[in-house]
């Protein structure tokens, strides 16, 4: 058939139609913008948080859904909660105070943009990383560093204002680590207050939290998409890269220690009795490295799946006391391993005490939950009709529930 | 598709490394190289487009003469396009391939500029040589941008707008008047496709100019690039004219216009409503000549329905003419004024014809 017959009849607001479903096609075609969502369970493990699109949604341990929050913007990061609130960023970079019991909003920064006329332009920094708190600052990452917000004696109404920003070489992603004398987590810890960024400009920053000017900064040669983890016993942070590298550094930014990985390392490594640190990388491999003085000794590694395992592996004690590990690769297969026994059984094999597949892609960080039936872990992905699955951990991972989003 | 998605993004990433890690530069060089690579098909397609184009009056008068027999005339096109060797699918098949290449493309950016925790881990599947992580993510920052997010200040979807309609106002010819064409004339189907082709120059930049809205910045770089280097190659070829941006014409096609027009006047003077004591053969042949002459004088030229039979003098005659001598013996008792005035016209074609192959 020749174009021609097929154009003589077409009128010239066909082809406009034509062009137009073309580029919603090149748009569709570009790929989404979809996310994993946040999730985040209070200290006692009896509710749940989940931040996804515009709703913050907090759910106790049966799935019942206590409150939804309405934040006009998309949400990624898993909010933060600290006397009786919630704090979580957007995609318009705005940051959202909410009651943890009720689901109001106490307050809500939102960053100043250019306009003209009315109309608002420019740069909208996203928050995409779980802000940290002390006692006066609100500290966040953003598309173009790290920023923090004077939040004390906030009058009621009140919004918070920017305190200082310091710009960094790339995005931060990962959320930021505040430390001082008085920190619960390092009781006995000898440092000067000090805000810790890890940034995908590949660096780690050590921030003065008042002025938000730099103390150090120590290039670990890969992107840092995730978290530092504080090693209290040996005043360490442990740090996984993009390179493909887990780095041990003191608080000093001098780096102790690296050990290669065979693949990208996006999750926040996690400590174990002090003595142990687990990881894994987006090759589907699961490492348990010894910590010593010197840095790391003994490493086990398995490959564990042939997927990637993006999230931190979550450790948690059974009904009877033993620590189990879990974590879920990128095709849905959740993995629970007792870590009490010897989980590297040979060069190929580790050792799982059950395996569930979620149907979904296990991409969130694992939480876990107190349920009235036993504990249950709790995880994401993208699939929006099982966007949070809860696995019972005592009886062979069983899926106890699964919460679609808009229910 | 996937894998010329991981192949792309991984092209992109090592020039980024090659560059100084300056994703505007690894952008600009990464589209030079894919334009170049592709630069083959590209004129494969050119050419083909240009046969079918210098076709398109012989197809129109064979959509006259068999209107109510839809497969003889079907028999009829595919045997015209087996004379003059054109494979009507030859302009689609460069075009088909390309796609692929040219979408792989826009996802690679895309993929590689990274700009959601989502696209990042897709990414670390797409990588295929190994030493490039330590680039990952690519330091997206570059002037006033975060080339991984759409342009805050509309600068470069205004830039993709400007240069895909001078790109394409540059290429395409300008209209002709409408009273060159008989009302009671069925559509000239180079005019249908110069319409269509108007319609593009509207409402192409437009739905770029949208989609460099809505997405990366970086995407909107390879846009500009691309229609830069578009027009810097059609010009280099000698197919744009700067001047059908301001909606003139050149002093050559103004002359060929005018001689169109001319012959065209004369013909409708001569022939009148004689016309259909015109035998069919001999019109369709000089559509043809006609045609072919427009064509190679100028790719832009429109090409006129209505031609001289007296045309055909200077041209070899056909087995089908020479087989209906009545009908060329009709053709020439037509007034003698027209054949005197249009006898140089065949002449005056082939200089036409020789000053535009020059």
């Amino acid at each position: 058939m020749n174009v021609f017959h097929l154009s003589k009849n077409l009128p010239r607001a066909w082809h406009a139609m034509a062009l137009v479903v073309l580029a919603l096609v090149l748009v569709a075609c570009g790929g989404g913008e979809e996310n994993w969502p946040g999730v985040t369970t209070t200290s006692d493990n009896d509710r749940l948080y989940i931040s996804y699109k515009e709703q913050i949604v907090s759910l106790d341990a049966e799935k019942e859904r206590l409150w939804t929050y309405d934040g006009d913007d998309k949400f990624f990061a898993p909010v933060v909660i600290r006397d009786g609130r919630l704090y979580v960023g957007d995609y318009e970079g705005r940051i959202h105070a909410i009651d943890q019991e009720s689901g109001d909003r106490i307050w809500l920064y939102e960053p100043e943009r250019d306009s003209f006329m009315g109309f608002e332009f420019g740069a909208v920094d996203r928050v995409l990383g779980s802000v940290a708190l002390n006692d006066e600052r609100l500290f966040f990452g953003d598309e173009h560093g790290v920023s923090a917000l004077y939040i004390a004696d906030l009058e009621d109404g009140a919004t918070p204002e920017l305190d200082w920003s310091f710009e960094t070489g790339h995005s931060v992603w990962a959320q930021p680590l505040y430390l001082d004398q008085e920190s619960e987590i390092c009781p006995d810890l000898d440092i000067a207050p000090t805000l810790f960024v890890a940034s995908l400009d590949q660096k780690v920053y050590a921030l003065d939290p008042e002025e938000g000017t730099e103390r150090w900064s120590t290039d670990m040669g890969g992107g840092l998409p995730g978290g530092l983890t504080l090693d209290c016993e040996r005043s360490r942070l442990y740090v996984g890269t993009l390179n493909g590298e887990v780095i041990a550094l003191d608080l000093d930014g001098e780096i102790v220690d690296r050990y290669e990985t065979e693949s990208w390392v996006w999750g926040k490594p996690v400590l174990f009795n002090d003595s142990m640190l687990y990881f894994a990388d987006l090759e589907g491999w699961l490492y348990e490295v010894e910590l010593v003085d010197e840095g790391f000794g003994e490493v086990n590694k398995r490959r564990l799946s042939e997927e990637s395992l993006r999230a931190s592996p979550l450790i948690v004690e059974d009904a009877a006391g033993d620590p189990v590990l879990v974590i879920g690769d990128k095709e849905g297969e959740v993995y629970a391993l007792d870590l009490n026994e010897p989980n590297w059984i040979s060069d190929r094999d580790v050792k799982v005490r059950w395996r569930k597949n979620i149907d979904n892609k296990a991409l969130t960080d694992l939480v876990w939950l107190d349920g009235e039936e036993g504990q249950l872990v709790i995880i994401g992905g993208e699939e929006e009709d099982r966007l949070v699955v809860a696995l019972r951990l005592e009886d062979g991972g069983d899926r106890a529930w699964s919460y679609k989003y808009g229910d | 598709m996937g894998i010329i998605i991981d192949v792309l993004s991984t092209i992109l990433l090592v020039l980024y490394g090659v560059l100084g890690q300056n994703v505007f530069l690894a952008i600009v060089a990464f589209t030079v190289i894919i334009r170049l690579a592709i630069l083959p098909l590209t004129l494969k397609q050119q050419r083909s487009m240009k046969k079918m184009q210098e076709l398109a009056p012989k197809l129109r008068q064979l959509q006259q003469k068999y209107k109510d027999d839809r497969e003889r005339l079907a028999q009829e096109q595919m045997k015209m396009y087996r004379e003059n060797g054109v494979n009507p699918f030859a302009g689609c098949l460069p075009l088909l391939i390309q796609l692929p290449i040219l979408f792989g493309l826009w996802r690679a950016i895309i993929a590689t500029l990274a700009s959601s925790p989502e696209q990042l881990l897709e990414l670390q599947d797409r990588l295929l040589i190994s030493g490039l992580d330590h680039l990952v993510p690519m330091n997206n920052t570059f002037l006033w941008l975060n080339l991984a997010l759409p342009d805050p200040y509309f600068v470069l979807p205004v830039f993709v707008v400007i240069t895909t309609y001078i790109q394409q106002k540059m290429l395409m010819p300008l209209p002709e008047k409408k009273d060159q064409r008989k009302s009671n004339e069925p559509p000239d189907p180079a005019e249908q496709a110069q319409q269509m082709t108007r319609s593009m120059t509207t409402i192409m930049p437009l739905v770029l100019g949208f989609v460099a809205l809505s997405y990366s910045s970086g995407l909107a770089i390879y846009f500009i690039t691309s229609n830069v280097i578009g027009i810097i190659q059609y010009s280099a070829m000698g197919k744009a004219d700067i001047r059908r941006l301001f909606g003139q014409e050149s002093a050559k096609t103004k002359e060929e216009r005018a001689k169109a027009k001319s012959a065209t006047t004369t013909e409708d003077a001569a022939t009148g409503d004689d016309d259909e004591e015109i035998p069919q053969t001999e019109r369709r042949e000089a559509g043809m000549v006609a045609a072919t002459e427009a064509a190679v004088a100028g790719p832009s030229r429109q090409l006129k329905p209505g031609i001289s039979i007296t045309t055909l003098k200077p041209n070899p005659p056909s087995n089908e003419r020479r087989s209906s001598g009545t009908s060329g013996a009709s053709a020439s008792k037509k007034p003698a004024k027209k054949s005197s005035s249009s006898g140089s016209r065949p002449r005056k074609s082939k200089k036409s014809k020789s000053r535009s192959r020059r």
